[in-house]
């Protein structure tokens, strides 16, 4: 099973998601985060197979999020679901991450990037 | 053939009867003729004494020396042997000279008759020029020898003056020359070397590229020297030669007067002979060797001639008979004299006259050395029977000519020799050749000496020195020489030490001047140059100062425009960079806030189509339509709100106001904002009275702006805060407040808050709230379109107030605004 992290400040976002990975045999959400910093505080606690963040939100963003926790030597493949088109230069420069943009992709390739990140550890 | 000078050539001629040159040595002699202007031509030379002439003939018109000719005597008659008398009946055989001449002709009689008969009657003016020299021999004239004494030119001038007047031009040059080596070796030191210019040029550059002390130093003292140094020169150069003439007069008078003397001293000779020798009883006696008587025959002419040196009368045979010779004071009557060595005792028992008579006067050296001047006579009783003979002392004579001449005099003989001399200091004892032909001057030391021709009864016998002190009269011009020069070093000293001060002073108000000029130069406008004088300079000081002055004040303006538009710049800059950061914040958050409700709705509607992950049952179906309808409302408001604003900004904010009750627009969105505010864990407190009066606005927008605000205000209050709404009337207003508990706006942000895409920097949304930016930019212009107002109180940390003001609603009007 792959646990899969959620972070997103929209809950319809969050809804969605998990929508779609509880309906795969081979994924599991294992919890759900509404800001960076929550989602640093269960990256730690849960130990996800993978992340699934947004970029923009508030308190700490996904980036900055990712940053924290490469620091403390999670490195936790990370798929970045997000609006925000410039974030892509600023992934690139992390380790084990990857991004898709939100309304561009459909569900089944955001399963199947899950999946692929996942498969990379 | 001899040569004779021309001075003397009267004499010479007259000197043919004595038995130096006979007559016969006179024919056919060369006369070199100074002075003689006559030029080429048959002339006579008239014997002034005698009367008598000579034919000359000037045969070389080019001599040897200027002035000089020589004249060859071509015919010559013996005179008569004269006998009680003259008796002048030859006639000059030369040129047309043939007028006879008279015993009664004068001097000038016969000199113009020679004229009137010459060759050169033309040139009558220029041979008269001649006869001075002929008629100089006049015993009776002063004037002939002054005027001889105009021939005579200083040979050895070594006084004072002539040192001066030769060194001082000298002086003054090497003065000069000093001074402007001095200038240039401290030029050199301040002029650059110019390389190799031409020499007109560096002299001029030389010039110019002087410091001002010296161009002002340099004229004055040169044009100063110059004139002190020629007027000095002038001054004493007039000085000396007064000095110098009036020693030649008194040189002149002295020897004049000497000479007079010593004519006298002559006469006074010839007058105790011719007394002695016609004394009763003298010839008798002397023809019978009577010594006894003939002594005191002679005592009686020796007692009233007792200025005598000596007295005597000799036999035929020249050997004499009674001598009375003086010893000092006393004379007394001695024997065992002989006089037949006596040149003019020997003449007079010989027979042998002159023109002046039977009587000779020679000089007689004594074996003693000392000289006598003789003066014989015959003693006569039908035949010669002996001579008288008066002597005087050479030396008695010039110690005389000396008393008279209130000077030191001199006696020589032809040779040179001294015959007698007053001082023997101050003159030689022998006569240089030049000295012995006479008609020198001569100035040695402080003495001036003249040498003059010694003539004796016509005859030259040497020389007659007469010598003065000149040093007084030079003294004169030697202290005035000496104050004369004092006078101008002191004149020059105080002109260069007065034009070194009035230098010092004009460089002193320069100096100042050239300092600021410095200090302007390199940058600094603060300086001011001193005003002290109210001349050219002074002017040059405020004129200096003005333009220092307007320099600093355009440049003070330049500085303050420069400082003004790079602040201008600099805050064009900050403001592009802040609102480029805006806009791509803006799009970047646009860009979020649609995707995120688009995502959502795409999701779920692949989902639900989706057979193996879609709806388990009706309810889920139900759950993704209403995630997907919310999502798709939440995307509808963000393109109204940004369509709202796109147009408030191109077209203005189109209203449809009627009276609004605020209490009831509340009303319609209380439920929907007390949803979020739970949703955020945030209190909300509202007191909007429904007694308010009703406001003129467009209940749509004044909805939108309550919304706006509240929902801003829970957006950015952290939980557990407080939001408040409420509204109050205000004279003809209603105020609506919405304050919350929240962060609170930096106070540097200010009125930026209502830019359009502006967020407080690191400031986020609180919970799932989302921001556009837009909110408040829209309110603005949404309540100021109403004809209201909205400002805001912040205090950070603790809060923000915002406020709007809308107006009174007017029964039955709308109002439409822009």
């Amino acid at each position: 099973m792959i646990r899969v992290l959620i972070v997103d400040d929209e809950p319809a976002v969050r809804v969605t998601l998990t929508r779609a990975f509880s309906r795969q045999p081979d994924v599991e959400v294992v919890g759900e985060a509404v800001d960076g910093e929550a989602a640093v505080a269960l990256a730690q606690e849960l130990e996800p197979d993978v992340i699934v963040m947004d970029v923009q939100m508030p308190k700490l963003s996904g980036l900055d999020a990712t940053v924290q926790l490469r620091k403390m030597g999670i490195q936790t493949p990370i798929l970045f679901l997000t609006a925000d088109t410039s974030a892509s230069e600023r992934a690139k420069q992390l380790k084990h991450v990857s991004l898709l943009l939100k309304a561009e992709v459909s569900m089944a390739e955001t399963v199947a990037a899950v999946r692929r990140a996942a498969e990379e550890t | 053939m001899k040569r004779v000078p021309v001075g003397d050539a009267l004499l010479v001629v007259t000197g043919t009867w004595t038995p130096q040159l006979t007559f016969d040595d006179v024919a056919g002699t060369e006369l070199t003729l100074g002075l003689w202007s006559g030029g080429v031509g048959d002339y006579a030379l008239v014997d002034q004494a005698s009367g008598w002439g000579y034919g000359a003939s000037v045969v070389r018109a080019d001599a040897p020396h200027a002035g000089q000719y020589l004249l060859t005597i071509t015919s010559a008659e013996r005179p008569p042997t004269a006998q009680g008398g003259y008796h002048l009946k030859a006639e000059i055989k030369i040129g047309s000279f043939a007028k006879p001449l008279s015993s009664d002709m004068g001097a000038a009689d016969v000199v113009s008759a020679a004229i009137a008969s010459s060759p050169a009657r033309g040139r009558t003016a220029s041979t008269r020029a001649t006869v001075p020299g002929i008629a100089s021999s006049s015993p009776d004239s002063a004037l002939p020898l002054a005027t001889r004494l105009n021939g005579i030119r200083p040979v050895s001038d070594k006084g004072l003056l002539a040192s001066i007047s030769r060194t001082l031009p000298w002086l003054a040059v090497a003065l000069a020359v000093l001074v402007l080596c001095g200038v240039a070796f401290r030029l050199r030191r301040q002029v650059k070397p110019t390389g190799g210019l031409a020499v007109r040029t560096r002299v001029s550059s030389w010039f110019s590229n002087l410091r001002l002390f010296w161009k002002l130093l340099v004229p004055f003292v040169a044009v100063l020297l110059v004139i002190g140094i020629v007027g000095a020169y002038l001054t004493v150069h007039y000085l000396a030669s007064r000095a110098d003439t009036t020693v030649n007069q008194n040189l002149l008078q002295r020897s004049v007067s000497a000479q007079t003397y010593l004519r006298d001293q002559e006469l006074y000779l010839l007058e105790a002979e011719r007394f002695a020798a016609n004394l009763e009883g003298v010839p008798e006696a002397t023809a019978s060797s009577n010594q006894s008587e003939l002594r005191k025959d002679l005592a009686s002419a020796v007692a009233v001639r007792k200025d005598l040196d000596v007295l005597a009368a000799t036999d035929a045979s020249g050997q004499g008979l009674v001598n009375y010779l003086r010893d000092g004071q006393s004379f007394s009557a001695q024997g065992g004299v002989t006089w037949s060595d006596a040149p003019a005792v020997k003449e007079v028992l010989a027979g042998i006259a002159d023109a002046t008579g039977d009587k000779r006067t020679s000089f007689v050296r004594l074996a003693d050395g000392s000289v006598l001047l003789v003066t014989a006579g015959p003693i006569r009783t039908d035949h010669t029977v002996g001579a008288a003979v008066a002597a005087l002392s050479a030396d008695g004579l010039a110690k005389g000519a000396a008393a008279r001449a209130r000077g030191a005099v001199g006696l020589y003989d032809l040779s040179g020799q001294a015959m007698g001399v007053s001082k023997t200091r101050a003159l030689p004892a022998h006569l240089s050749a030049a000295q012995a032909r006479g008609n020198l001057r001569v100035r040695r030391g402080s003495t001036a000496t003249l040498y003059e021709p010694f003539v004796v009864r016509g005859t030259k016998v040497g020389a007659v020195a007469v010598s003065i002190p000149s040093g007084s009269a030079y003294a004169s011009v030697r202290g005035a020489a000496l104050r004369l020069g004092l006078l101008v070093a002191l004149a020059m000293a105080a002109v260069v030490g007065f034009g070194v001060l009035v230098s010092r002073y004009i460089l002193r108000t320069v100096e100042p001047l050239l300092e600021t000029n410095r200090a302007l130069g390199q940058g600094d406008l603060s300086v001011r140059a001193p005003v002290r004088s109210g001349d050219e300079l002074g002017e040059l000081a405020e004129g200096f100062n003005l333009m220092a002055e307007q320099l600093q004040a355009s440049y003070g303006e330049l500085e303050r425009r420069v400082a003004e538009r790079t602040e201008e710049l600099s805050r064009l800059y900050d403001e592009n960079v802040a609102s480029s950061e805006a806009r791509s914040q803006f799009f970047a958050t646009i860009s979020h806030e649609f995707r995120t409700p688009l995502f959502a709705i795409l999701a779920n509607a692949e989902l639900l189509a989706d057979p193996t992950l879609g709806p388990e049952s009706p309810e889920e179906t139900a759950e993704f339509a209403k995630t997907i309808t919310s999502s798709a409302q939440s995307l509808l408001g963000r393109v109204n709100e940004l369509l709202d604003l796109a147009r408030s900004e191109s077209a203005g904010v189109e209203l449809d106001t009627t009276p609004t009750s605020v209490a009831q627009t509340w009303a319609d969105i209380a439920s929907g904002v007390g949803a979020l505010a739970r949703g955020g864990d945030l209190h909300l407190t509202t007191e909007v009275a429904d007694s308010l009066p009703p406001v003129q606005a467009d209940p749509d927008r004044l909805r939108q702006i309550l919304l706006n605000l509240t929902s801003n205000a829970i957006k950015y209050t952290a939980p557990g805060g407080h939001i408040r709404v409420w509204a109050r009337e205000r004279d003809d207003l209603v105020e609506v407040v919405v304050s919350d508990t929240g962060r609170g706006i930096p106070t540097k942000v200010g009125e930026k808050v209502f830019e359009p895409y502006y967020r407080v920097k690191g400031s986020k949304a609180q919970g799932n709230q989302a921001s556009t930016g837009l909110g408040l930019a829209l309110t603005k212009r949404l309540v100021e379109a109403h004809g209201g107002r909205i400002w805001f109180e912040s205090k950070p940390k603790a809060g923000t107030t915002f406020y709007f003001t809308l107006p009174l609603a007017r029964q039955g009007t709308k109002a439409r605004a822009k």
